[in-house]
C-alpha cells in the first residue's frame, strides 16, 4: 500500500503539474541513476505508440517523447487555487517517504516518468488517449521491460541484459542484444539478433499471428521447442530432432474438427539452453550470426 | 441485471482497482482504456479515486500507542489462558505444560525452503550455482542416508527423491523471482522435478497471475505435461482431472488471446470432455478478440469471413 501510493502520488505529481501544452512538442529528459555503476532497469508500459531504445556508452537514461496527437479525452476544467499547506509534524517523514525517488517532468499530461533505485519507469496515464512515442538511450548494461498495446513497433539495439519485450499489435525488432530474451506479440513479427546468449536461462518467443526470426551466435548449444501449427521451422545449424508431435481429432458428425498444435523438439550443437517459440500463423527461423 | 451484465461490472471494477493500484496487466489496461474513452462518468470516477488514493498515500503511518500495545497483551493473555484451559493450537504451535505457547518445530523442507528464500540471489550466475550445490545436497543427501551408491534401487530411488525433492524446491525459489527469465527458468525445473500439490499450485498460480505472457504460456505446457504424466485419474492434486479445470477456468479469465488459445489446445491435447463446449461457446461469443476467432475458425476448419 505505502509503495504504491508513494508511486500513484509521483505519477500524479508529474501528470497533474506539467502543462498540457507541452503535448504538441517532443520533450526530452535526463534521469542520472541511483548508482551509476550498476545496470539500469527501463521499465516501459504505454497504451499507445512506438518504444525505440537504444544502448550509449553513458550513464544517465535519456528519455525522449514524442506525443503524436493532442488527443486529451477531457476537457479542460478550471483547478481552484490550492491553499498553502500549513506545516505538519509528518512532512519530514512524507519527505523522508520520497528520499530515494528521483521526481522527473513527463512530456506532458498524460504519461511519467520516475526512477528509483536504478529502475527507471515511464507509464502512460490510461484516463488520456495520447499517442505517444518514445526514444530512449541507456548504458548498454541495462534490463529491459518494454510493452505498448499498438500503433507501434518495439524496437530495440545494442542492450546487454534481460529483455522483456511485448506488443500488442506491431512487430518487435532487437538487434545486437546480449543476454535473455522473452518476447511476445499478438499481431507482428518478432526480430532478435543475438550476439551473445546467457545460457543459464531460457529464451521464449510467441506471437498469435508472424514470423519470429532469431539469430544467434553459431556455438550456441541449445534446444528449440517450436509449435506452429500453421508454418515451419527453418534453420541453418546442423541439428537433432528428438520430437515431434501433430494430432488432428476426426471430424464429427457436426463437422468439429480441432487440430492440435504441431510440436517440433530440435537440439542444435548438442543441446543445452532452452529456446521456447510458439506462432499460431507464420514460421520460425534460427540463424546462425555471420 | 443479467448474469453477463453482472459479470462485466465485477470484471471492470476489478480492473480499476487494479489500474489505482498500479498492478493491472498490460491487456487489462487496454481494456481498460478502450472503456474509458467511452463512459466519461466513469472516467471521472476514476480520476477521483486515483486522486483520493494519492491523498492516502501522503499519510503518515500511524505509530501503535501505548493503549494499542496494552489491549494486544491483553488479548494474548486471554488467548494464552483459553490455550492452558486444553484447547489444542493447531497447526501453528503446540503448548507446554506451563501454558505457554510454543511454536510448532518448523520441519527440514521448511526451514530449507525458509533459508532458500531468504538467501536466494538475485544474479545469475549465483543462482546457477545455488542450483547445482542443491544438486550436489541431494546427491550427498542420498548416498548418506540411502546406503553405498548403487547398492540397490531403493537407494537409486531414495536418491532420486531427494533430488526431485530439492528440484521442486528450486522450482518453486524461482517462480516467485522478480525476473521473468528465472520465473520461466522456474517452470521447467517444475517439469523436470515431476511436480507435487505445492507445485502444481504454484504453476496454477503462475498461469492465472503471472504479468509475463511467455512465463503463462510456459505454466500452461507445464501443467498438461504434468497432468499427463500423472495419468487421468481425475484427482485434485496435479492429476488430470485436477489440472483441466483449472485449465477450462483460465480460459474465461485470462484476456490474452494468445494464453487462450494456448489453454484451448492443451485441453484437447489432454482430450477434456469439455474442452468442445468451451472452444464453440467461444465461437459464439460476438465481443470475441478477431485475432482468437481467426485461430477458432481455423481450428474449426471454419472459412475466415473476410475483413470489411
Amino acid at each position: 500500500m505505502k509503495k504504491n501510493s508513494i508511486a500513484l502520488a509521483l505519477f500524479l505529481a508529474v501528470a497533474l503539474t506539467t502543462p498540457a501544452v507541452a503535448q504538441s512538442q517532443p520533450e526530452t529528459v535526463s534521469v542520472k541513476l541511483t548508482d551509476p555503476s550498476k545496470p539500469a532497469h527501463l521499465s516501459i508500459h504505454i497504451i499507445q505508440g512506438a518504444i525505440e531504445v537504444e544502448g550509449y556508452n553513458g550513464q544517465e537514461v535519456i528519455v525522449q517523447a514524442i506525443p503524436e496527437d493532442d488527443g486529451d479525452m477531457r476537457p479542460e476544467r478550471p483547478m481552484p487555487p490550492k491553499a498553502p499547506k500549513a506545516p505538519r509534524a509528518e512532512d519530514d517523514e512524507t519527505m523522508d517517504r520520497r528520499a530515494g525517488l528521483t521526481k522527473i517532468s513527463g512530456g506532458g499530461r498524460s504519461f511519467s516518468v520516475s526512477e528509483s533505485d536504478n529502475e527507471v519507469r515511464v507509464r502512460t496515464n490510461v484516463m488520456h488517449s495520447t499517442e505517444i512515442s518514445l526514444k530512449i538511450k541507456v548504458p548498454v548494461r541495462s534490463s529491459l521491460k518494454l510493452q505498448t498495446m499498438g500503433d507501434g513497433d518495439v524496437v530495440v539495439d545494442n542492450i546487454e541484459g534481460e529483455l522483456e519485450l511485448g506488443n500488442a499489435d506491431g512487430s518487435i525488432k532487437a538487434t545486437r542484444v546480449a543476454g535473455t530474451v522473452l518476447a511476445q506479440t499478438l499481431d507482428g513479427d518478432i526480430v532478435v539478433e543475438m550476439k551473445k546468449v546467457d545460457a543459464s536461462k531460457p529464451m521464449s518467443f510467441s506471437t498469435m499471428d508472424g514470423d519470429i526470426d532469431l539469430t544467434l551466435p553459431s556455438s550456441t548449444k541449445a534446444n528449440l521447442k517450436v509449435s506452429t501449427p500453421g508454418g515451419d521451422l527453418y534453420t541453418d545449424f546442423d541439428f537433432d530432432v528428438d520430437q515431434t508431435t501433430e494430432r488432428n481429432n476426426e471430424s464429427d458428425e457436426d463437422g468439429f474438427k480441432m487440430t492440435i498444435m504441431s510440436k517440433v523438439l530440435a537440439r542444435i550443437n548438442g543441446g543445452g539452453l532452452e529456446i521456447n517459440f510458439k506462432t499460431y500463423d507464420g514460421d520460425v527461423m534460427v540463424r546462425k550470426a555471420n | 441485471m443479467s448474469y453477463t451484465e453482472k459479470k462485466n461490472k465485477e470484471r471492470l471494477s476489478q480492473l480499476i482497482l487494479d489500474e489505482i493500484d498500479g498492478t493491472i496487466r498490460d491487456e487489462d489496461a487496454a481494456e481498460l482504456h478502450r472503456y474509458l474513452m467511452t463512459d466519461r462518468a466513469c472516467r471521472d470516477e476514476v480520476e477521483g479515486l486515483r486522486e483520493t488514493w494519492a491523498d492516502l498515500g501522503q499519510l503518515a503511518e500511524e505509530e501503535p500507542s501505548a493503549a494499542l500495545s496494552q489491549r494486544f497483551y491483553a488479548m494474548l493473555g486471554d488467548y494464552q489462558e483459553q490455550v492452558s484451559q486444553g484447547s489444542s493450537v493447531s497447526q501453528g504451535g503446540t503448548v507446554s505444560q506451563g501454558g505457554t505457547v510454543q511454536p510448532r518445530e518448523p520441519g527440514f523442507w521448511e526451514r530449507a525452503g525458509a533459508w532458500l528464500d531468504r538467501a536466494w540471489p538475485r544474479g545469475t550466475a549465483f543462482q546457477l550455482a545455488m542450483t547445482a550445490a542443491a544438486l550436489v545436497l541431494g546427491i550427498w543427501v542420498g548416498a548418506r542416508f540411502g546406503g553405498h551408491w548403487g547398492a540397490d534401487s531403493g537407494n537409486v530411488d531414495q536418491l532420486q527423491n531427494e533430488v526431485d525433492s530439492l528440484n521442486r524446491l528450486v522450482s518453486l525459489s524461482l517462480l516467485e523471482q522478480e525476473s521473468a527469465a528465472a520465473r520461466l527458468q522456474g517452470v521447467s525445473y517444475s517439469v523436470r522435478a515431476g511436480g507435487d500439490d505445492d507445485v502444481v499450485r504454484a504453476l496454477v498460480r503462475v498461469l492465472n497471475e503471472d504479468e509475463n505472457t511467455n512465463v503463462r504460456l510456459a505454466a500452461i505446457e507445464a501443467l498438461s505435461y504434468l497432468a499427463q504424466a500423472d495419468g487421468p485419474s481425475g484427482g485434485a492434486s496435479g492429476a488430470s482431472g485436477g489440472v483441466a479445470r483449472e485449465l477450462r477456468a483460465a480460459v474465461d479469465s485470462q484476456s490474452s488471446p494468445l494464453v487462450k488459445a494456448g489453454l484451448l489446445d492443451t485441453l484437447f491435447e489432454l482430450d477434456d470432455a469439455e474442452a468442445r463446449a468451451l472452444v464453440l461457446d467461444l465461437a459464439s461469443r460476438e465481443d470475441l478478440d478477431p485475432r482468437l476467432r481467426r485461430f477458432i475458425d481455423q481450428k474449426l476448419d471454419i472459412p475466415t469471413k473476410p475483413q470489411l
